[in-house]
């Protein structure tokens, strides 16, 4: 009994010993999608450039930390960059989470362009309205008039002049 | 002899500060000898100047490595291009760089004869600004200081092997001259303010020198993205690094301001906000010239420059609050003549035009200073990269593009809706259909889709817009068609250079959309005579090998594309990496196969003791369209400016009482 148990767990061991030999080597070498590696800084060393632009050892560090997470673990990206931010700090990632504080990364840049857009629209509610009383008040139909044939052939001798 | 450049540099000091009092006095007391003594000394220092400059190149040309820069900077094997291009290679030549284009620059203003009223306050504007910097090199950042471990025989650090590229000679330059050009629209902006001459004189005056400051600063950020996309090797060219933006972002203010100017040439209107433009286009040339030697944001660009951020930031900060004051002391001048008379006119459009260039340039800013303000906040810097500026820039910059089309087409003063609808509907249906069709051909993201569809608009407006012209011009004059069409083009250059320039930008958009929404990319280890596929593409690692080029070691791959679908062969490439001995990092040469409708993009990244090799793969689609592009903007640029008749603006388009002055 107990041999031929022996004898299982070693066939059940030779079974699965190079099946995940071959999953881990899978998931090292399996391609990062670039969306995923374009969102992530290289702080390591001092490199502070993004993720899929750098080469460095520094870089294949975190590179085997996120395929390790995605990949082996089967994280998510937004878990992997959770996971990231917590053991570097934020600065590893390329852009703000959008969460707390930094919600004023996002925000700022539309709220002044709006607000931008509410001043000019304001001024101009200002300065067209009388225009516009002004316009009605004064050119009545002066703007619909036609153009003759004398004054059409007058003004083609004028441009003809100056082309 | 390094005496002569370094006594150069405080005399110029000396001088400029002179002819600052000069100028004042003479200004003053109507004295045209102290004029004219002022104007002597404009020369001088940009004769000083350039008398430091060629010390500088002496220096380096000859590898004279008992100055501490030629020996951090240079070193005997680096060929003699990069010997010279050394020069702006570190921060005190690149600060020497600077003082020589702005010296050269002044004494144009001081002597122009077409400005002999604004030419002294503007001189001595210039000259203050030329002070500081010679501050900066006589007692910050000496060019000329001694290399304290100089032996006889030995060789220079050697220059960093990124800046070993012609993409990065010309890049720099190209931005100084542009960042230096920005200084001369702005002292005669605080002219017209403190002569209380605040009419469009000053604008008529700058026009030229704001339209090359800008075609600079556009080459300069071309040549610098050809560059990052050659040399960099991550499959890129824009990666919204915080000194990339430095320069991006004048660049979007200086583009507003070049629009706005020509509602207050036509209508006198906007005479505030063209002044604001301008003081603030100038002090984000010193902003980013501050971000390159402060340290306060890490960038792979930055100078390490100690303690020099700080004057930078100082003076900074005192040309803001002196614009500031001066503007809003004189703001009874700049009050605007004539009024907004509808909601949508070409004025109306040019305000939203500024509105979307100053919400792009203010979301850049932001972004670039926002980790100092969250660690300021929370204590933690975080980082701002490409895919905030991504997400943020691209909904104004699609508004922007659209607004392109709309601008130069629309009617000053009031649009009626036959006026909108006859340069807008097919434009706007066709756009539309673009779209449609591009849905059902598999480009399926609504960016992509939207921007294709923009750009139709917008290229059309444009080619309607000139098929129009030149027609009417065939009519009235019989000419030919080729002919009416060149003599529409030439006799309004100004005009048709600006549409030039358009169509350039929106090449660009086209180049920027396709790289961006539809590149691909595969990693793959290859062995001899293995294949790897990518897109249209198969490609065969036909071997590794290496050779020696000065000190330089290159180890390259020599690979064969072929067409995947004909088989067809379609040309060898050979990505490298070279290894300098200065320095430990390789730095790597992409190999390109690149046509019009995609570029094959490979970089060499790791290889094993048995020839096994990891390439990195990039099919980039469309990138050739945002170089072409940005060469159309440049021609656009140079057509707009040729001088003669046809490159002046056009007439005032103002009410007087209820006549209209055309």
């Amino acid at each position: 009994m107990k041999k031929s148990m022996v004898f299982v767990a070693l066939a059940l061991f030779m079974i699965v010993f190079p099946s995940t030999v071959l999953a881990a080597e899978e998931w090292e070498t399996r391609q990062i999608p670039y969306d995923v590696e374009s969102g992530v800084t290289c702080t390591l060393d001092k490199c502070y450039k993004n993720l899929a632009a750098c080469d460095s050892s520094a870089g294949d560090v975190l590179r085997g930390v996120i395929r390790e997470k995605m990949f082996k673990e089967g994280l998510s990206k937004e878990q992997t960059y959770a996971y990231l931010a917590q053991t570097y700090g934020d600065e590893v990632l390329a852009a703000p989470p959008k969460t707390g504080f930094n919600w004023i990364a996002w925000v700022t840049p539309f709220v002044a362009t709006v607000g931008g857009g509410a001043v000019v629209f304001l001024g101009l509610e200002k300065w067209v309205i009388p225009a516009r009383k002004k316009d009605n008040t004064t050119d009545k139909g002066e703007t619909n008039t036609p153009i003759t044939p004398e004054y059409e052939e007058k003004l083609n001798n004028e441009l003809k002049r100056y082309l | 002899m390094a005496q002569i450049g370094y006594f150069s540099i405080v005399l110029a000091l000396a001088i400029s500060l002179y002819g600052i009092i000069a100028f004042v006095v003479g200004i003053n007391s109507k004295n045209k000898a102290f004029v004219d003594s002022a104007k002597g000394a404009v020369l001088a220092v940009a004769i000083l100047g350039s008398v430091a400059t060629f010390v500088l190149l002496y220096f380096l040309m000859t590898g004279d490595y008992s100055i501490q820069y030629v020996a951090e900077y240079t070193s005997n094997d680096l060929p003699i291009f990069y010997k010279f291009s050394a020069w702006w290679a570190g921060n005190a030549g690149s600060i020497l760089l600077w003082v020589f284009v702005l010296g050269w620059y002044t004494v144009v203003v001081a002597f122009s004869k077409k400005t002999k009223e604004a030419a002294p306050h503007t001189s001595a504007i210039l000259l203050f600004i030329a002070s500081f910097f010679f501050f900066v090199l006589a007692y910050l950042v000496n060019p000329f200081e001694l290399n304290p471990s100089f032996k006889p025989g030995m060789d220079g650090f050697g220059m960093n092997p990124m800046l070993q590229n012609p993409g990065m000679v010309f890049h720099p330059v190209t931005l100084y001259l542009g960042y230096v050009g920005f200084s001369i629209p702005f002292a005669y902006a605080m002219t017209a303010l403190i002569t209380k001459k605040a009419d469009d004189s000053w604008i008529r005056v700058t026009r030229r020198w704001t339209i090359i400051a800008w075609m600079f600063l556009s080459l300069g950020n071309l040549w610098g993205a050809q560059w990052a996309y050659a040399e960099l090797g991550w499959g890129g060219y824009w990666g919204w690094d915080p000194v990339e933006n430095a320069s991006f972002i004048p660049w979007l203010t200086g583009t507003a301001f070049l629009h706005s100017v020509m509602v207050q040439e036509r209508k006198n209107m906007l005479k505030i906000w063209n002044v604001v433009l301008i003081a603030i286009t100038f002090v984000l040339t010193l902003f980013g010239t501050f971000l390159v030697r402060s340290g306060v944001l890490s960038s792979v660009h930055a100078f390490s420059g100690g303690d020099l951020g700080r004057y930078f930031l100082a003076f900074l900060v005192f040309m803001l609050f002196a614009s500031i004051y001066l503007i809003v002391d004189r703001r009874k001048l700049l009050v605007q003549e004539s009024n907004f008379e509808s909601f949508v006119s070409k004025e109306t459009s040019f305000l939203l035009n500024n509105l979307v260039l100053v919400g792009i340039a203010f979301a850049v800013f932001w972004g670039t200073i926002y980790p100092l303000i969250s660690e300021a906040f929370m204590g933690n810097k975080v980082t701002v990269g490409a895919p905030y500026f991504n997400s943020i820039s691209a909904p104004l910059g699609l508004i922007l593009f659209a607004l392109m089309g709309i601008c130069p087409l629309i009617a000053w003063r009031k649009a009626s809706l036959t006026n909108l609808r006859q340069n807008f509907l097919w434009p706007a249906v066709v756009g539309v259909l673009v779209a449609v069709g591009l849905y059902f051909t598999g480009i399926k993201k609504p960016y992509a889709l939207g921007s294709y569809a923009i750009a139709t608009f917008t290229i059309l407006t444009i080619l309607v817009e000139i098929i129009r012209g030149m027609l009417v011009r065939h009519r009235l004059t019989g000419e030919s068609y080729p002919l009416a069409l060149l003599r529409l083009l030439v006799r309004n250059r100004r005009r048709h250079g600006g549409y030039i320039i358009h169509l350039g930008l929106v090449l660009m958009l086209i180049g920027i959309t396709g790289s961006q929404a539809y590149a691909l990319d595969v990693t793959k280890s290859l062995k001899f005579g293995e294949q790897m596929s990518i897109g249209n593409y198969k490609v065969t690692f036909n071997k590794l090998d290496q050779k020696v080029e000065g000190k330089k070691e290159i180890v390259y791959a020599n690979m064969t594309v072929y067409d995947a679908k004909k088989g067809s062969y379609l040309g060898n490439i050979e990505p490298e990496k070279v290894f300098y001995p200065t320095t430990n990092e390789p730095s790597s040469e992409v190999g390109l196969y690149s046509t019009p409708k995609e570029d094959l993009y490979i970089i060499l990244a790791t290889w094993e003791d048995d020839g096994t090799t990891t390439f990195k793969a990039y099919v980039n689609p469309l990138v050739f369209w945002l170089w072409f592009g940005g060469y159309v903007l440049v021609f656009g640029t140079l057509f707009a400016l040729w001088p003669g008749k046809g490159s002046q603006a056009g007439s005032k388009y103002v009410k007087l009482g209820n006549s209209e002055q055309v």
